[in-house]
């Protein structure tokens, strides 16, 4: 009997710890979900209260219909897949040769470029050269 | 044969290289040549004249500069060390094998969901915080108050607004150094644990000897990307405290803007972002020695 309880006391402590961090991480972020299905007075009230009394969509339905937000998710878009495209074509050509060539010169160049590209080059090169 | 090589090294090198030097190095290079002139964006009739060293000597003697500089160490420092002692349990949880080699299910699960903050652009964590800590509308005094703990104004007061970014960075950012631990732990060849359970190893000798060494390299990469990120910090400063109170959160990046764009001393500011930059670097290179010494090889 004790050894079923030690058992599941194994099982399910890393679980426990886990659901506990969840529930850091999640408060604000459902408490953001909450707010935007309250209605307009019941946001920002004294005192305030979490989970939602009435729940109203007519928040979504200003933002996607009442003004058009189309524009902003395309820019982002384009912004996020233009530089991911580039760093990661030319961050990849870059730490190959790093990984690659044996001469310092280009352990030089790698320590000159602080820069973003340079955040994925460094893991990247480190796994060509652990293989 | 050797010669070829050679070449398509180049040609591979040239692409990244071209982007660095005009996207990094020309605006870097023009900063440098500003931070040697006077120009104030207020006062477009000044001369433009060179006056040498002068910006950095009316930086490196400003109170508030070496304040904000402290900030940001402060701010650096204990969200790193914080994030890497919270992101390694968590990873380490993630990672668990169970008695018989057997991983408890659902972790998966688990880690697309923790992974839910870093994905909140940083303007918006600043937000929700800053609404969700609010005195008055927010929830977060009276949850605290529900389990017993102390509550206070967070972000005007003096005392605990850069704490208060601290563990909002925490908040954020630790699940990013949790994914980059998980993927180290995911290399760490399972047959030395085997070896180690053979020799009569317990739990603690496997973590010291066998995953803390191995994870070295991959704490490295955490360290200096996270610190690297926590210095620069803006955008959760500017959406909570903007600085304030006084200047006890005022961090470099949020000084130099200041500086530059809201009392318009352009030159002033240009020399504030080298030093910056400087600080950094150095602060980039003392970890990568510590780690590297560490590692042996």
């Amino acid at each position: 009997m004790e050894k079923t309880a030690k058992k599941i006391f194994y099982r399910v402590w890393p679980y426990f710890i886990l659901i506990i961090c969840l529930t850091v991480s999640f408060t604000p972020i459902v408490w953001v979900v909450c707010s935007s299905l309250k209605p307009a007075g019941d946001i920002l009230t004294i005192p305030p209260f979490y989970f939602p009394k009435t729940i109203t969509l007519q928040h979504y339905y200003d933002l996607f219909f009442k003004r058009d937000i189309s524009p902003v998710f395309l820019n982002s878009l384009t912004i996020a897949l233009a530089s991911t495209a580039i760093s990661i074509v030319f961050g990849t050509l870059a730490a190959y040769v790093f990984a690659r060539s044996k001469r310092n010169r280009s352990t030089a160049i790698s320590a000159i470029l602080p820069s973003p590209i340079r955040t994925s080059i460094s893991p990247i090169s480190s796994r060509l050269r652990s293989k | 044969m050797f010669r070829s090589r050679r070449r398509s090294f180049v040609f591979f090198l040239l692409p990244a290289l071209l982007l660095i030097i005009f996207i990094q190095f020309m605006p870097m290079g023009y900063n440098l040549v500003l931070s040697f002139l006077n120009i104030q964006l207020n006062k477009p009739n000044l001369p433009v004249k060179f006056v040498g060293l002068q910006n950095y000597f009316s930086i490196l003697s400003d109170k508030g500069f070496w304040n904000s500089v402290v900030v940001t160490l402060i701010i650096g420092i204990a969200s790193t060390v914080l994030e890497l002692l919270f992101g390694l349990i968590l990873a380490l949880l993630l990672d668990m094998k169970g008695r018989f080699g057997k991983a408890p299910g659902g972790m998966g699960f688990f880690r697309g969901l923790l992974f839910i903050p870093y994905m909140i652009m940083p303007i918006m964590v600043g937000l929700t915080w800053f609404i969700f800590a609010d005195s008055n509308y927010g929830m977060l005094n009276p949850i605290l108050e529900m389990f017993g703990l102390p509550t206070r104004v967070w972000f005007s007061n003096e005392k605990t607004a850069i704490w208060a970014i601290v563990a909002m960075d925490i908040w954020q950012c630790t699940p990013m150094v949790m994914m980059i631990i998980a993927s180290g732990l995911k290399t760490i060849d399972a047959s030395l644990y085997e070896a180690a359970v053979v020799d009569g190893a317990n739990s603690w000798q496997k973590f010291s000897s066998i995953t803390m060494p191995m994870l070295k390299p991959v704490l490295k990469v955490a360290v200096s990307m996270r610190l690297m990120d926590v210095m620069r910090i803006y955008d959760t400063i500017i959406a909570t405290t903007k600085g304030g109170p006084g200047n006890k959160t005022e961090a470099i990046s949020v000084f130099t803007q200041k500086l530059g764009f809201e009392q318009f001393k352009t030159s002033q500011g240009g020399t504030a972002a080298l030093l910056i930059t400087i600080l950094i670097l150095v602060m980039s290179q003392i970890v990568v020695r510590v780690f590297s010494t560490k590692e042996s090889t």
